[in-house]
């Protein structure tokens, strides 16, 4: 086990057309971590983790673990393992031997690893599956062989390319937990690349949100739903996303379709805002803790019941939010661009409700806004101003 | 749901099909068997009407004769290590260029495009360029004369099919040995060989029936029974105004016999191989 340090990487890809893939990134993974990176697809994630593994070679920086500097030595010579999205079995290798191939690369004796085998498949359920080979088995069997064959070899570290998105739903909730069982059990250094924020949020010990080949944010799953330093992170975690609409604080509030919301500090008065709502924040105001929160009337158009909570979408009289940075970071998400029942373009929300609310598709339903809630961003840089994480709602001003 | 209407119809469709691949099988096979036929027959009932398949008389005496003419058996001994010596050796260079090219992605496509063009040249453009060049080397009549352009001929044919089987294997298994404690050279050997064994065979199996039943180079390199191969053999049993059609069956079917085996031996890998191999390539 070691911990991680990439310093100042940078790779470009291309010849003619430069595609920046790491710009310059800087990072230190702590010796033990569950360590998550982020990102829509095309953010640098995966180059940076190839980099790590060696299989890519950064055009500029270093990368060391612990204090051995790896950068100029290959894959093999770094003794770190991989799990990759499609597995990357050996087809021709019965189980077996594909969980042992490091070890017998590594010369390590027969008998070592016949036991070290045994003990890996009983761990993860695949003593009957030893001698069969990858093409006989399932995508989740798969997976677990992929990971057996990464711990074997007891690496320094683990670095996972997208393992889970392979899996159906149902496998992929089950997997993650496992993942997060194994490392409990084996603290081993890990180094998880996904574009699934669900993944992000219950994996990772802290998370790095990419976007073009930068490291936007680096916190934990909770500081990033709860200080997003910009738009950019604060519509990619979270879902259903946050919903956005642009506005102006005027007489100390800002107007949220027919809500108010009372904004603190005088400094930003009559400033151009965009205002972030996320949906968990959005009460019934039959269920609302507090009656003097501010009302928003709704005209509910789909309401899915999700047992613990149920989620109502609705239309909002408002500016929508149409930005790069918004809609590179909603890419592939479930997210309702324009009001598709009444053909206007006009902003959808999300909120998540208590189950027991009586609202219906079609009827209007009055939500409450948690006030000490909002998020506020600045709509020229993208940069959070005002956000909930925060002792009395503390304004950024230095953030750019 | 099978209706009585559909079931006629099935039926003479299957019919149908069926007798059309029996003429298809008619036509290779009848061939072979008169060829066999000729083979064991007396010269006087090779023109027989109505003809006689199978003489009663039938005998071994032509296969006893084939050794009077020209190099005699000794021509299957030299096709037979030519083909060998030249399918190894295109089959070596040829995989090693073709997973290089297949790794290179940008460039191997066009690449790849110039190495089949090769192949697609009339042999017969050929043929003048390489007798000048052999005569040159001074490797007329010998082993390594033959080898050297059957080499140069097939190498582009193994490279193509060979970068076809090498695509089809993802990128990130050989990154997963890397990883794993391999190098390049453990990496081809130990995962990526393995898995393209069929496209090896049905390559090789290819090649080798090339240079055995090539004729046209043969013809201008081989001189004595030091090199001449059983293709430039086999016309030699036309003599003067004569045709020795039992010398000849006899010897065709000596020169058919290993392709026939070898056919049916990795016939599963061969078809597999041609569409795998062709489509990606």
């Amino acid at each position: 086990m070691s911990s991680i340090t990439i310093q100042n990487a940078r790779k470009v890809f291309g010849r003619k057309e430069k595609v920046v893939a790491l710009d310059d990134v800087s990072i230190e993974i702590e010796d033990g971590e569950f360590f998550v990176v982020v990102g829509p697809s095309g953010s640098g994630k995966t180059s940076l983790l190839r980099i790590i593994a060696g299989l890519e070679q950064a055009d500029a920086g270093r990368v060391y673990l612990d204090e051995d500097d790896v950068t100029n030595r290959r894959p093999r010579d770094r003794d770190v393992a991989m799990v990759f999205q499609d597995y990357a079995l050996y087809p021709q290798l019965r189980v077996r031997d594909n969980i042992g191939f490091g070890l017998k690369r590594r010369k390590v004796p027969k008998d070592v690893i016949a036991a070290k085998v045994d003990e890996l498949a009983e761990m993860l359920g695949l003593k009957e599956l030893l001698d069969r080979r990858p093409g006989q088995l399932s995508g989740g069997e798969r997976q677990r062989v992929a990971l057996a064959r990464a711990i074997a070899r007891e690496p320094r570290a683990f670095l996972m390319d997208e393992p889970l998105s392979n899996l159906d739903a149902n496998l992929r909730t089950a997997t993650r937990t496992e993942l997060a069982q194994l490392h409990q059990r084996l603290r081993t250094t890990t180094v998880f690349v996904t574009h699934d924020q669900v993944d992000a949020m219950s994996l990772g010990e802290r998370v790095a949100v990419m976007r073009d080949g930068n490291i936007e944010q680096l916190d934990t799953p909770s500081g990033l739903y709860e200080r997003p330093v910009s738009l950019f992170v604060a519509a990619f975690i979270g879902s259903p996303p946050i919903n956005l609409v642009e506005t102006q604080v005027t007489d100390g509030t800002v107007t949220v379709g027919e809500a108010e919301v009372p904004v603190p500090g005088a400094s930003l008065e009559g400033r151009s805002v965009i205002v972030g709502v996320r949906p968990a924040d959005f009460e019934d105001e039959a269920f609302a803790l507090d009656p003097s929160w501010p009302k928003l009337p709704v005209a509910v158009t789909v309401r899915k019941d999700l047992g613990s909570d149920a989620e109502v979408v609705f239309a909002v009289d408002a500016k929508p939010v149409r930005r790069d940075d918004v809609s590179s970071a909603l890419a592939g998400g479930e997210f309702a661009e324009v009001d598709l029942v009444h053909g206007r373009d006009v902003p959808m929300f999300a909120a998540r409700i208590n189950a027991k609310s009586s609202s219906r598709i079609g009827h209007n339903l009055q939500l409450t806004i948690d006030p000490g809630r909002i998020y506020l961003f600045d709509p020229d840089s993208g940069s959070l101003i005002l956000g909930p994480g925060r002792p009395e709602a503390a304004v950024v001003t230095s953030e750019a | 749901m099978v209706t009585g209407g559909g079931r006629t119809r099935k039926l003479v469709r299957d019919a149908g099909i069926f007798l059309v691949l029996s003429a298809l099988a008619a036509a290779v096979i009848i061939p072979m068997v008169w060829i066999v036929g000729v083979a064991l027959k007396p010269p006087g009932e090779y023109f027989d009407i109505p003809p006689v398949w199978f003489s009663s008389d039938s005998n071994l005496q032509h296969f006893r004769n084939i050794s009077g003419f020209n190099a005699g058996y000794r021509a299957l001994l030299n096709s037979f290590i030519v083909a060998i010596c030249a399918t190894s050796a295109s089959m070596v260079l040829g995989t090693a260029a073709a997973y290089g090219l297949a790794r290179l992605r940008r460039r191997g496509d066009v690449w790849s495009i110039w190495f089949l063009s090769q192949r697609i040249l009339p042999p017969v453009a050929l043929v003048i360029p390489v007798f000048l060049l052999i005569r040159e080397i001074g490797w007329i009549d010998t082993y390594q004369g033959l080898i050297l352009p059957y080499i140069a001929i097939n190498t582009p044919f193994v490279v193509w099919m060979m970068r076809g089987y090498f695509l089809e294997i993802p990128t990130a298994i050989e990154e997963s040995a890397m990883t794993d404690g391999c190098g390049r050279w453990s990496v081809l050997f130990r995962v990526v060989l393995p898995l393209v064994v069929p496209g090896l065979l049905a390559t090789g199996v290819f090649v080798w029936i090339y240079i055995w039943s090539e004729f046209l180079i043969g013809l201008f390199i081989t001189q004595t029974s030091a090199s001449i191969t059983a293709a430039v053999q086999l016309p030699s049993f036309t003599i003067a105004n004569d045709v020795l059609w039992g010398e000849m069956s006899a010897f065709s079917l000596l020169m058919a016999t290993p392709v026939l085996i070898l056919g049916l031996f990795i016939q599963r890998y061969f078809v597999r191989g041609l569409t795998l191999g062709a489509v990606k390539g």
